[in-house]
């Protein structure tokens, strides 16, 4: 009974962590999406000057404003993103006793820390994010898993055994790989600013920031459905823990 | 971009927070002169830079703070571009160039040479157009400031409150005062003479290479380098009857009344008119006497400001104008014949060759209905355009001859239906009229056969006194600019064929490109061409 209440707890507290990402998520691909709206009236003015053809000063001022201010939004919903995951993987690894979580699963301090470390942070989060839905993964001793636990990948992976073939690694390789390209994107694009001297080499940077707010934009959505994996595994885990130990 | 704010924006995009670049403005930057003014030859349209001299096909131009020569070859760009707008472009004696924007004065060995700053401006000084060899600038006070381009503007003193003054080197200028007096300098405004020979109240002055152009009532005359007027003057508007007794106009100060008209006259008496300011923000009421009465919205013509330029053909300092209302420039009435009439110069407008007077005038009967009325655009003697009533048809006239020493300039009324907007059924009608003419030679049309012919292209502003609307890819508009164009024969006395354009010009910004002569000579709603019988048809 003990047992129960616990795992109703923590897969509460983790569920309004996975909650509060998703929005978080949500918002981020949004604001993306915006950037790259703007720098891509940015580019089209950019085209528009080097090929002679001048623009109105008064929407170019706008627009560059526009993305200076979309930097520090950007910065600032980046922020919030980080911290919302951050709590996830705190709640969710922490929890990993109460719900029974299976696996090596690192400590929630390294898994706060890959997020902030540069170039760790490219790798490790998505390991980590694979590891917990891993160990979230229904097990046949668990009997009375809910089907919609596991998805219509349920079956096969059932058949397959727990330790290959997880469903959920699918949407997390998308999430991720999105992920990193717009960031190395988002970097790559950079030198190309330089120190304004060349036109071409502006338009080439706001291109290629443009691709990685897409990119993020995508990445957005493919987090949003591993956040909604994670969260819907969690109450599978749990209504098994509670159902396993007779308590409702 | 310091180090460390490269390293921060390195960071945070590696950390998930893009730093995308605010990039327009400093493109914009990068594509000044000269790699902008490459390109800007194909994306600002000549409409938007303003002539500033002519060398035969060869024009200079300024747009902004660009400097440019254009010519059948293309546009060459200074390297150099001013602190803002060029204002004014003066040639000075030596064949140096004077640049003035709203804070500086510039000075160049070439028009296209490298500028050395000279002084800078205090804000609120206008330039005086018009002149060679010297600036004249002047304050909000109506003071007179002027360089001869080698160190700042030193204050220029004249007997009187100054309408117009011009100089034609850094020495010799002519003025024209208040009531019409003409006076000139040869030592750089420290004295000044009247003109031996008196004219009917001057009003504009235009220096050319050949010499000062004085606008009077008597017409227009030359004033040569030896001070000399010439002794044939040229009409100062199209059919002006320069015989006319001039009726002075005592206008003292605006009358104003309780109703907001004057105190009747008695009949009979040959009271000179008078002006009533009805409201002085909107409408003015003139009053011509003998029953004649006018109310002049202000707001429609930009003001309307009547003057007592002379008296009763006496020496044209017997009077002084006066302005209704808070407007300066001044009507002129006269009589003409069994009638009246009057004109009035509007300024502050612009065309593509530079600061132009808007004239309007009527002619009116002997109970003071309006029987012609007169819209014109130009300075002085330029008359490229405008536009007649005659009874219910309105002409439009165009300027096809050039050249102040040649024959009077003919002009084309073409006339034009209020009924539907358009050249009218009946026979155009050719007259002399004065003025330098149109622009030749510098555009082409492609429906233009022959190739001894040559394009005269002007510019008429206001068309909704025109009536006109064009029609482009199928969508009718009123346009903002009408651009007119008449092609000539090779002697130019005969307009064989025109072609009237209008396009809309946007401003919204400095940089906002107006849709250019090229696009409008490809707007053509109405075409009329000579027929057999001498007519012309639509």
């Amino acid at each position: 009974m003990s047992a129960g209440v616990g795992a109703t707890e923590a897969a509460t507290r983790v569920g309004r962590a996975v909650m509060l990402a998703r929005g978080a998520t949500a918002l981020m691909g949004l604001v993306a999406l915006g950037r790259a709206g703007l720098l891509g009236v940015s580019l089209r003015a950019l085209r528009q000057i080097t090929e002679g053809n001048a623009v109105e000063v008064g929407l170019s001022d706008l627009t560059d404003r526009a993305i200076a201010a979309g930097n520090a939004v950007g910065l600032g919903v980046a922020g919030v993103v980080g911290l919302c995951w951050m709590l996830l993987f705190v709640r969710a690894l922490g929890a990993r006793d109460a719900l029974a979580v299976r696996g090596r699963l690192p400590s929630a301090a390294s898994a706060v820390l890959a997020w902030v470390i540069p170039g760790v942070n490219l790798v490790r989060p998505a390991q980590v994010m694979g590891a917990l839905l891993e160990g979230l993964r229904a097990t046949p001793e668990r009997a009375g898993v809910a089907p919609e636990a596991e998805g219509h990948y349920r079956s096969a992976s059932l058949d397959r055994g727990a330790s290959r073939g997880d469903p959920g690694a699918a949407p997390v390789a998308l999430w991720w790989s999105f992920w990193v390209m717009s960031r190395l994107l988002a970097v790559a694009a950079l030198p190309f600013e330089g120190n304004g001297d060349s036109a071409s080499g502006l338009m080439m940077a706001t291109a290629l920031t443009m691709a990685a707010e897409l990119l993020t934009a995508v990445s957005a959505v493919a987090g949003w459905r591993v956040l909604g994996v994670l969260g819907a595994r969690v109450r599978a885990r749990r209504e098994s823990l509670v159902r396993s130990a007779g308590v409702c | 971009m310091g180090p460390w704010w490269r390293l921060f924006r390195w960071t945070v995009s590696l950390l998930g927070a893009t730093q995308g670049p605010a990039s327009t403005g400093k493109v914009a930057r990068l594509v000044a002169a000269p790699e902008a003014a490459e390109v800007t030859t194909r994306g600002v349209s000549l409409l938007d830079t303003r002539v500033i001299e002519r060398e035969g096909l060869v024009t200079l131009r300024v747009f902004e703070g660009y400097r440019l020569r254009h010519g059948p070859t293309g546009a060459e760009f200074a390297a150099e571009v001013t602190d803002g707008p060029v204002r004014a472009a003066v040639p000075l004696d030596d064949g140096a160039w004077a640049f003035v924007t709203d804070r500086g004065l510039y000075r160049a060995p070439g028009f296209l040479d490298a500028l050395t700053a000279v002084a800078s401006l205090p804000r609120g000084l206008a330039v005086v157009p018009g002149s060679r060899g010297r600036v004249v600038l002047r304050d909000a006070l109506g003071g007179l400031w002027s360089t001869d381009g080698r160190a700042a503007p030193s204050a220029l003193s004249l007997p009187g409150r100054v309408v117009d003054v011009v100089f034609r080197s850094s020495l010799r200028g002519v003025a024209v005062l208040e009531g019409g007096a003409v006076l000139s300098t040869h030592d750089a405004g420290q004295h000044w003479l009247r003109l031996a020979r008196p004219l009917g109240a001057a009003w504009a002055l235009r220096a050319t290479l050949s010499g000062v152009l004085i606008t009077s009532l008597d017409g227009v005359f030359r004033l040569d380098a030896d001070d000399k007027l010439e002794s044939a003057a040229w009409p100062p508007a199209p059919a002006i009857d320069t015989r006319a007794e001039v009726i002075a106009l005592p206008l003292s100060r605006p009358e104003v009344s309780a109703r907001g008209a004057p105190a009747p006259t008695a009949p009979g008496r040959p009271e000179a008119p008078r002006a009533t300011d009805k409201n002085p923000r909107s409408h003015a009421l003139l009053d011509f006497g003998e029953g004649l009465r006018r109310v002049f919205d202000l707001r429609d013509w930009q003001g309307l400001a009547p003057v007592a330029p002379v008296a009763n053909g006496g020496p044209a300092a017997a009077a002084r104008p006066v302005a209704i209302g808070h407007l300066p420039p001044g009507a002129i009435m006269r009589r003409s014949g069994d009638g009246y009439e009057w004109m009035a110069p509007t300024e502050g407008l612009s065309n593509n060759f530079g600061p132009v007077d808007l004239w309007m005038g009527q002619r009116l009967d002997a109970a003071g209905r309006p029987r012609a009325t007169r819209v014109w655009v130009g300075r002085g003697n330029e008359r490229h355009v405008g536009f007649a009533r005659f009874g219910g048809v309105e002409g439009m006239y165009i300027v096809t001859r050039e050249g102040v020493a040649g024959a009077p300039l003919h002009a084309s009324f073409v006339p034009w239906s209020d009924a539907a907007p358009g050249p009218a059924r009946v026979p155009v009608v050719d007259g002399a009229v004065s003025g330098e003419g149109a622009e030749t030679g510098w555009v082409a049309h492609p429906d233009c056969p022959g190739g001894s012919a040559r394009w005269d292209a002007v510019w008429l502003y206001r068309p909704r006194h025109v009536g006109l609307r064009a029609r482009v890819d199928g969508v009718e508009f009123e346009p903002t600019v009408t651009a007119l164009a008449v092609r000539v024969d090779p002697t130019g006395a005969q307009c064989l064929e025109g072609v009237v354009g209008g396009l809309t010009q946007p401003r919204t910004g400095p940089h906002d490109v107006a849709r250019g002569w090229t696009e409008a000579t490809n707007v053509r709603p109405f075409v009329w061409r000579a027929r057999a019988d001498g007519r012309r048809s639509r």
